[in-house]
Order: C-alpha cells, then sequence, then structure tokens
C-alpha cells in the first residue's frame, strides 16, 4: 500500500516537472516574441535581390 | 466583484443592512472550496482584461516593425494601406484567414512594379508545433519577391494543414485585394465555407455525445458497463485517431479569448468543450471524462491487462493540478495564446505533433496505464479541473436557490 502511495507520488511529481518545462518553453516563445511583435517576417532587400 | 456582491447581497436581502457587513456576513459563511471559486473568477476576469488592454495594439505600430522604412502610411481601403518606403510607393494589405487558434493575420507588401517586397504574420494562435513547422517549411519566403500576377502554387504544409492554409488564404486574400485596388484587376471576394467534411466530423461528435448521453440513461436496455466501453472505444476511433480533435486547455482558453468568433478552421473540440460543459451543467455528470475522453479511453483499455486501481493521491493533491489549469488559463487569456496555453499529451499521442516534453508525458501516461488506472486523469489532467468547477458553481447555485426557496 506504502509503495502504491509512493508510485503514485513519483508520477505526479514526474508528470508536474514535464508540464512545467512544456508550460516554460512556451512561455519563452511568447516572451522571445514580445506579445505587441509581429510573428515572422520575410521580404526582398531593398536592392532588389 | 466586491461592489457587484454587495448590492447583490443587498438586493437579496431587501438593503436592510449596510453593505460592508453584507459583504463581511457574505465571506464568513463561505468555505475554502467556496472561496477559491469566486477567486478563480476574478483571476480569470483579471486576466482577460489585462490581456484585452495590452494586445489593444495598434497596427501602425506593427507595420513600422515589419517594415521600418514605411512612412506615409495613409489608408485607402479597409485594410489596405497606401505608403512610401525604401522600395518607392507600396501598397499593404493585412488580411485574416481562420486558422485552428482562430484568425490568422498576414500582411503583404507590394511595390509599383508588382513584386511582393514583405510578408510577414501579425497574428497567430496557432499550436507552437505547428507554427514552427510552418515557418521551418519556408512557407512565406517561397512568395518573397514574386510578382504578384506569377504567384507561385504553394501546397499546405503536411502535418500543419490548418495553420498553413490560413497562412496561405491570407496571403491570397492580399495579394488579390492590392491587385484590384492598385492595377484594377477583378476580384470578388468569396465567403469562406466549412468544408463537408468538418461538418460530417462534427455530426459525428454529436452523435458521440447523444450516444453517451443515452447509454447514461435509465432508458438504455444493456449493460451501462459495456455500453460505456463501447462508447470510449467509438470515441477513441473518430475524435482520437480519425479528427484528432480533443478538446483540451487550449480549447478553454481559445473559448474564453472569444478569437472563435472571427472564424476557425475546425469547430470541432470547440463544440465537444460546450457539449460536455452544457451536460455537466445541466446533469451534474462529468460525462466527457467517464464515457468520450479518446487518451482516457487509451489509458482504460491499457489497464485493463493487470487491472489495477487508481493513483492513491492525498486529497489536498487534487488542488495541484486545479490550480495549475488556473494559472495556464490565466497565462493564456493575458498573453491570448490558446496555441501555448496547453500541456495535455492529446495531440503528441494522436497527431504525434507537439514538443518533447509532451512525448515523455505521454509514454509515462501509457506505461504507468498497466499499473494504475487513468494515471494522467487521475493526477495531473486540467479538464477533469475544468469540469469539477463548474459542476461546482452548479451545485453551489442549486443549494443557495433551494434554501431561498
Amino acid at each position: 500500500m506504502k509503495m502504491r502511495k509512493y508510485a503514485a507520488w513519483g508520477l505526479l511529481i514526474s508528470f508536474l516537472c514535464l508540464c512545467v518545462l512544456e508550460l516554460w518553453t512556451s512561455y519563452k516563445t511568447i516572451a522571445n516574441a514580445g506579445l505587441k511583435s509581429i510573428r515572422y517576417v520575410c521580404g526582398v532587400r531593398e536592392s532588389g535581390e | 466583484m466586491a461592489c457587484i456582491l454587495t448590492i447583490g447581497l443587498n438586493v437579496g436581502s431587501g438593503g436592510n443592512f449596510p453593505p460592508g457587513i453584507c459583504f463581511l456576513e457574505f465571506v464568513m459563511a463561505l468555505n475554502k472550496s467556496k472561496c477559491m471559486w469566486i477567486i478563480s473568477i476574478l483571476a480569470i476576469a483579471l486576466s482577460w482584461f489585462a490581456g484585452e488592454r495590452s494586445s489593444r495594439d495598434s497596427l501602425l505600430v506593427q507595420l513600422h516593425e515589419m517594415e521600418p522604412s514605411l512612412t506615409d502610411i495613409e489608408k485607402i481601403q479597409e485594410d489596405i494601406y497606401k505608403a512610401r518606403s525604401a522600395y518607392g510607393e507600396v501598397y499593404v494589405a493585412v488580411e485574416a484567414a481562420p486558422g485552428y487558434g482562430g484568425p490568422v493575420k498576414v500582411a503583404v507588401v507590394v511595390d509599383g512594379e508588382k513584386r511582393i517586397c514583405r510578408l510577414a504574420i501579425l497574428e497567430a494562435n496557432e499550436t507552437r508545433s505547428n507554427f514552427d513547422d510552418v515557418i521551418k517549411a519556408g512557407l512565406l519566403d517561397v512568395f518573397s519577391g514574386k510578382y504578384i500576377d506569377k504567384i507561385p502554387a504553394v501546397h499546405a504544409v503536411s502535418g500543419a494543414t490548418m495553420t498553413s492554409g490560413a497562412i496561405l488564404q491570407g496571403i491570397d486574400k492580399a495579394v488579390h485585394r492590392i491587385d484590384a485596388a492598385r492595377f484594377g484587376a477583378d476580384y470578388t471576394e468569396t465567403p469562406g465555407r466549412i468544408s463537408q467534411s468538418q461538418i460530417a466530423k462534427t455530426a459525428v461528435a454529436v452523435c458521440l455525445f447523444i450516444l453517451a448521453l443515452w447509454v447514461n440513461s435509465a432508458r438504455y436496455p444493456w449493460s451501462g458497463k459495456w455500453g460505456r466501453r463501447g462508447c470510449l472505444f467509438l470515441s477513441f476511433v473518430t475524435l482520437g485517431v480519425i479528427f484528432a480533435a480533443q478538446p483540451s486547455l487550449s480549447t478553454v482558453v481559445l473559448f474564453l479569448g472569444g478569437s472563435w468568433t472571427s472564424g476557425l478552421a475546425s469547430y470541432i473540440t470547440l463544440l465537444c468543450l460546450l457539449l460536455s460543459g452544457f451536460i455537466v451543467l445541466i446533469t451534474g455528470n462529468n460525462l466527457y471524462c467517464r464515457m468520450i475522453c479518446p487518451f482516457g479511453a487509451i489509458q482504460e483499455g491499457l489497464s485493463g491487462i493487470f487491472r489495477p486501481k487508481a493513483p492513491a493521491l492525498e486529497p489536498w493533491m487534487r488542488w495541484i493540478p486545479r490550480l495549475l489549469a488556473l494559472a495556464v488559463i490565466c497565462f493564456g487569456l493575458y498573453f491570448r495564446a490558446p496555441g501555448n496555453a496547453s500541456y495535455e499529451p492529446f495531440s503528441k499521442v494522436f497527431s504525434f505533433a507537439g514538443s518533447g516534453f509532451m512525448f515523455a508525458v505521454a509514454v509515462v501516461s501509457v506505461i504507468a496505464s498497466l499499473f494504475f488506472l487513468r494515471p494522467w486523469c487521475g493526477t495531473l489532467c486540467p479538464m477533469r479541473s475544468v469540469f469539477d468547477f463548474l459542476r461546482f458553481g452548479r451545485n453551489w447555485f442549486i443549494e443557495k436557490h433551494s434554501k431561498e426557496k
């Protein structure tokens, strides 16, 4: 019974760590782009090439 | 909010007590769960308004950021601008097309020789991995420097069809509108239509919910246990394997953020969320988690091998997924980024989209399903928290009204 309890704790903590890492990556994506910044730009140089 | 509560209570009590006392009485009568419920509502409302305020961004700022040499910007039609720049006189069109997480806004700059000088994605709420795939595939770069009457035929990026389709549609509309406005070409805008396959998928999702309601009702003549398993299996095949459309926290943020009002490429996940929430509010049953969730079906199917028990967690641990879900909903609403407000492995399992962390969560869930009954559902799944939240509000409302009667 105790083993099952520890296993459930381990499961929850491992899920929590992975999900927090995922959310941190998402936050970095948004923070790098900036809330008011545009997501992607491409174009030709002014010389025409 | 306090004012609203005070006014509400004052009205309810006939206005006999001073507002401060009424509010204090109300607060003192609340238990921990009710306090948390109100705090959650306040946090969600605050994030919504803060996000609305900060995203009220001027389009001109974005256009300048896209092409710093733009000057003398003059609006000539709705979403079409004339300006001077390092390329000479240019025309800028800003168009939006429905993507997976709401409208994808695209800007195109065309010079006097009909050449596309600049392209930019001004706004996109798509799933991060899908958006990255589209950018990595160089979808926009293909158009850069091309003449608008010789636009190359470009196909949607495999694995990110809705996101790339929305970008292509936005570019197509923008280019044609500039061609019509500046160079006199004929262009009639065709209204966006929902495809027949989307209508069929939506009908299947509705049928699944009707079936689940029937199986759950007293009128169902056969074994409810096998009926529930049948529902889970059908949902796994349709919503999971074929449609890869499972509601998640992203869908909750998408709904609360309101970007769906501008059109979506697919409404299935939103529909599933709304039907599930509606059933919780009407019947008090979380039918979705028990009978429809495709990821729950996988876990339950695997748990059938050794017939293990659900993870034994302390009652206070139930607050971990609830608080995490609340934090992520507030985060998603503040940044108006439904695509980034998710930490469920659903998309990784059914459409192989998502990060390595989500792959790890999916693998751990699948392996743990052999030793625990529904390990993800029993530990960190946020959808259960969302439906618990709705059910709590419903029961509180009913309790209050029955006392008043």
